[in-house]
């Protein structure tokens, strides 16, 4: 009976398949809280496009505007500026003062809270969109059969949700919101609640079944690991504006700015300046010595004061000394054994350093070691170190 | 920027947006308070000239000196009383090894189990000088070390008695209040104080109740506003003792003839002001912010062992349970069961002769208790329906209509019971209304009177409900009413269903407002019960009394298992 499921949502159920409408086209998107002498500007001109079944997600961290672009979309708050279409009909426009609720918009969600009404059993839940929708008795039991077996919850249809624990109350979530055959679905930080075993299995889960349904996710978090783990596209957001939107390998490779570059992975980062422009790299003279560093041609000129980042997965110890770019003298100050990797402090011209390395455990603190760091790996971005 | 500013509020008649329906019901709630307060203020400038008359001869032969003293003093000790009780209660319950876990459920409940007036009466059974069941024990008893006494020792009929067991009545505000605060408080902070070196005593004089110094505050004051509208207690036992306070001489006013409406008015006024002078203080008092509740939310703490003074503060805490519900409950029912009051119990003439009587054979008691039921659901339902209906439809709403919901049911609360009960006897009685005896009247003023224990029940149970579950239906496809309907009202049942208890139980047997509203056309239980008892029918008053009590004991454990569900759940 899964197939029933699949094969229906692979096609698309709008109005015009053919057309490449994207999914939801958002333009210009405003929204200000609280009054105007302390205003909060959650979104400042928010310009996005989700294609017909891809996985989206907004990444950011708290405050940035993530969640209230979502609620926006899913019409549970309403901008004060700008345009939302969803398959290419608008449900909110502000010029002509047209907001569709939420219930008009045909499309679901996935709560952070997992919001299971408590007073229904775990049947009644998942039967509650399609019940709204009018749909025959017969037919609805069918469909919720078929999406409790799809996440493997048969067994507990007559369960109320307290009953149940946060892994399985969260995949009765997700049963709720594809039991409908939306197009689209909204996942607002669905994990964050979950200890990391059931996360990590659940983000699998959620993922296949994303595949195979074929509808375009709209997924917010605060978690990078997660967000490049699901993404076919990441949206990275930053004080109500995107800050960057790519696939994970780009944003993780070439981050356009320091708030992206910092935000994917916690680098190391030293202060210098430029001076000079040797091949495809920027020389950056820094307290460690010369580093080799990629950055922006355009902006980066020489004498610009930047501050370089790499990341500590990206960089490595050496003990025997070997000429070469972006070779370092460092002291080991610390090594932290984490099971997969080890964390090494090093000190180096009066930094401390973070490098992880799969091996290295034999160095006691206080050895000189060779810190190497690939040019390609070390980002170089204008501006003072952050505090 | 400028520009998005300038587009703000333009979409706003959106996800949340305020029905006509809701618009009109607030509509009519804010009429149904100030028609009665705009007609009282009409007839205050009206008939002041009369009423300077009847003032000035009241101010000559110095009654009104009297009623304004007995009345500080009466409120006065009974919060001083009630706040040393309450606190002892709170600590013990809240702090110590001593408290049951029971205790803290029924405290607050156990004045409800019978009608105040009955209550009151109880202990007039057995503290009646001459025929008090507790004064023929202790009789008996110094009979057997050689004194005699033909009554006493102990007289209900005094300013002790008065004081007593108005205090008893006001409990119940302080212990709430009280033990709320010691809740909130991070039991941390008097950990350190032990770990400093401080003792018991210290620490509870020293950090303790200085920490909860806003709570105790708020505890006396909502005390003496309680303690002034009291009309039960002073009506029974002033009454005997011949200690008129203001509650009941404003009712005088009324009752006699020709009525001194002028002058009522003039005093409810009087006793409007003083209650929002209080209100008014506290806000002073108490800033809120230096005493901001402490984290230790949901911590298990170690309680203070009490060791051998265990077993004493379990005694007092039963004891308290036992004065307000248990004492006069027996009282009453030896009274009942007899053909009259009378200090030798005869146990063979034991009859539920009376029950039959208050219940079928005596006209204006059966047609009371009916009315009084019916009134009571009737009440509880209406109110609880628009309370559950505002307080959910405009929990997200816009400011306005959140602002007058909060006011509307939050406003009754700041007016003594007998005020409204004048205002509504003087704005309904006269045309184009003329309800003047008849049930309607007694149906709007307890309306009015429950809409802050309904407004408080509901926005509680509304506020319970995680805003996600509401977006989440509205997601799934369900408009506003039909979350209304299936989701939201469904899950703050629980909350409607107590709150419909305690406002059924209240207006079952009120008696402030009826006192003033209720008559011969009109019977409810308060006023009837009040009549017999003047009249001297005491196993008739015993008897319906009972009834009554059944009935709310029957509540209260619905009370109680909800209370236990929402807990659960």
């Amino acid at each position: 009976m899964a197939e029933t499921i699949s094969t229906a949502a692979t096609a698309p159920p709008i109005a015009n398949p053919g057309a490449a409408a994207p999914k939801v086209t958002v333009r210009q998107l405003h929204k200000v809280y609280g009054p105007r002498a302390a205003a909060h500007v959650a979104l400042a001109g928010i310009d996005l496009t989700v294609r017909q079944g891809e996985f989206l997600v907004l990444l950011g961290p708290s405050g940035c505007g993530k969640t209230t672009l979502l609620r926006c979309i899913a019409g549970l708050e309403q901008p004060d500026l700008g345009e939302i279409e969803i398959d290419g009909d608008p449900v909110f426009a502000a010029k002509r003062r047209l907001y569709v609720p939420p219930e008009k918009r045909h499309l679901s969600m996935v709560f952070q809270s997992y919001a299971l009404w408590p007073h229904m059993r775990v049947a009644n839940n998942i039967a509650y969109p399609l019940r709204n929708r009018g749909i025959a008795a017969s037919l609805i039991a069918e469909r919720v059969n078929n999406v409790l077996r799809l996440v493997g919850l048969e067994a507990l249809a007559k369960n109320y949700p307290g009953e149940l624990s946060g892994g399985q109350q969260q995949r009765v979530a997700l049963a709720r919101a594809i039991v409908g055959e939306p197009g689209l679905i909204l996942f607002d930080e669905p994990l964050s609640n979950l200890d990391a075993r059931v996360r990590d299995h659940l983000r699998v889960q959620l993922l296949a079944l994303q595949k195979s349904l074929a509808f375009a996710a709209l997924y917010v978090t605060h978690d990078q690991a997660e967000a490049m783990a699901l993404a076919d596209r990441v949206v990275v957001m930053n004080q109500g504006n995107i800050a960057q939107i790519g696939t994970p390998t780009e944003l993780y490779h070439r981050p356009n700015s320091r708030f992206v570059a910092a935000f994917l992975g916690n680098p190391n980062e030293i202060e210098g300046s430029v001076i000079g422009i040797e091949g495809p790299y920027h020389r950056v003279r820094t307290r460690i010595g010369d580093v080799f560093a990629t950055g922006d041609r355009a902006t980066l000129q020489t004498g610009t004061a930047v501050t370089i980042l790499f990341r500590p997965e990206q960089c490595g110890l050496v003990a025997e000394e070997r000429a070469g770019p972006n070779r370092f003298a460092a002291r080991l100050v610390r090594s932290q054994f984490l099971g997969g990797s080890v964390e090494q402090v090093v000190e180096a011209g009066g930094y401390s350093l973070i490098v992880r390395t799969t091996s290295g455990w034999a160095n006691e603190p206080g050895a000189r070691l060779w810190l190497v760091i690939p040019p390609d790996h070390v980002f170089a971005f204008a501006g003072g170190a952050a505090t | 920027m400028i520009q998005s500013f300038a587009a703000r509020g333009t979409v706003r008649a959106g996800l949340h947006a305020v029905t006509p329906a809701i618009w009109a019901t607030l509509i009519l709630l804010v009429s149904l308070l100030a028609y009665p307060l705009v007609v009282a203020i009409v007839d205050l400038a009206r008939s002041s000239a009369g009423a300077a008359t009847d003032i000035d001869a009241a101010w000559a032969d110095g009654s009104l000196v009297a009623v304004m003293l007995n009345t500080a003093g009466v409120v006065v000790a009974a919060t001083l009383f009630a706040l040393i009780v309450g606190l002892g209660l709170a600590w013990v319950n809240e702090r110590t090894d001593a408290g049951l876990p029971i205790l803290g459920e029924l405290l607050p409940l156990a004045p409800l189990l019978m009608p105040p007036i009955a209550g009151v009466m109880g202990w007039c059974v057995l503290l009646d000088p001459s025929v008090g069941y507790i004064n023929l024990l202790v009789r008996n008893a110094l009979i057997i070390v050689g004194v005699e006494l033909s009554s006493g020792p102990l007289n209900i009929y005094s300013a002790t008695g008065l004081v007593s067991v108005t205090a008893l009545y006001l409990v119940p505000y302080t212990y709430l209040v009280v033990s709320a605060g010691l809740r909130r408080l991070d039991p941390g902070l008097e950990e350190a104080s032990r770990i400093a070196g401080a003792g018991l005593a210290r620490t509870l004089f020293r950090i303790t109740l200085p920490s909860i110094a806003p709570a105790i505050t708020a505890a006396a004051l909502l005390s003496v506003i309680g303690g002034l509208g009291l009309f039960s207690v002073p009506v029974v036992i002033g009454t005997g003792a011949r200690i008129d306070v203001l509650s009941v001489y404003i009712f005088r006013l009324i009752q006699n003839f020709p009525p001194q409406t002028g002058f009522a008015l003039v005093l409810a006024a009087g006793m409007v002001t003083v209650v929002q002078a209080v209100l008014i203080l506290q806000r002073v008092l108490v800033p809120g912010s230096r005493h901001a509740a402490i984290g230790g939310r949901g911590q298990r703490h170690s309680r203070i062992s009490l060791g051998r003074w265990r077993i004493a503060a379990r005694l007092i805490t039963s004891g308290y349970l036992g004065a307000t519900a248990i004492l006069p409950l027996i009282g009453l029912i030896v009274v009942s069961s007899q053909s009259f009051w009378t200090p030798r119990i005869n146990w063979r003439t034991l009859s539920l002769e009376q029950y039959r009587f208050v219940l079928f054979e005596n006209g204006p008691t059966s047609q009371a208790l009916i009315n009084s039921l019916v009134l009571a659901v009737v009440a509880a339902t209406a109110v609880m329906l628009i309370a559950g209906l505002v307080m959910i439809r405009t929990r997200f709403a816009s400011g306005l209509a959140r602002y007058i919901a909060n006011v509307v049911t939050s406003l009754p609360a700041t007016v003594p019971h007998t005020v409204i009960g004048l205002a509504m006897l003087l704005a309904f009685s006269l045309p184009p209304f003329r309800l003047y005896g008849s049930t309607a009247i007694l149906l709007l003023a307890y309306v009015v009177i429950a809409l802050p224990y309904a407004g408080q029940t509901a926005s509680t149970g509304a506020n319970a409900i995680g805003r996600e579950l509401g977006d989440a239906s509205r997601v799934f496809g369900a408009g506003s009413t039909r979350t209304f309907w299936r989701i939201l009202l469904p899950l703050a049942l629980p909350a409607l269903v107590a709150g419909w208890s305690i406002v059924f139980i209240h207006t079952a047997g009120e008696l402030t407002a009826s006192a003033l509203l209720s008559g011969t056309a009109n019977p409810v239980v308060g006023r009837i019960l009040m009549d017999l008892w003047n009249y001297g029918s005491f196993p008739q008053v015993a008897a319906l009394a009972l009834v009554m009590t059944a009935i709310n004991a029957v509540f209260i454990g619905i009370i109680l298992g909800v209370g236990r569900r929402i807990a659960a759940g």
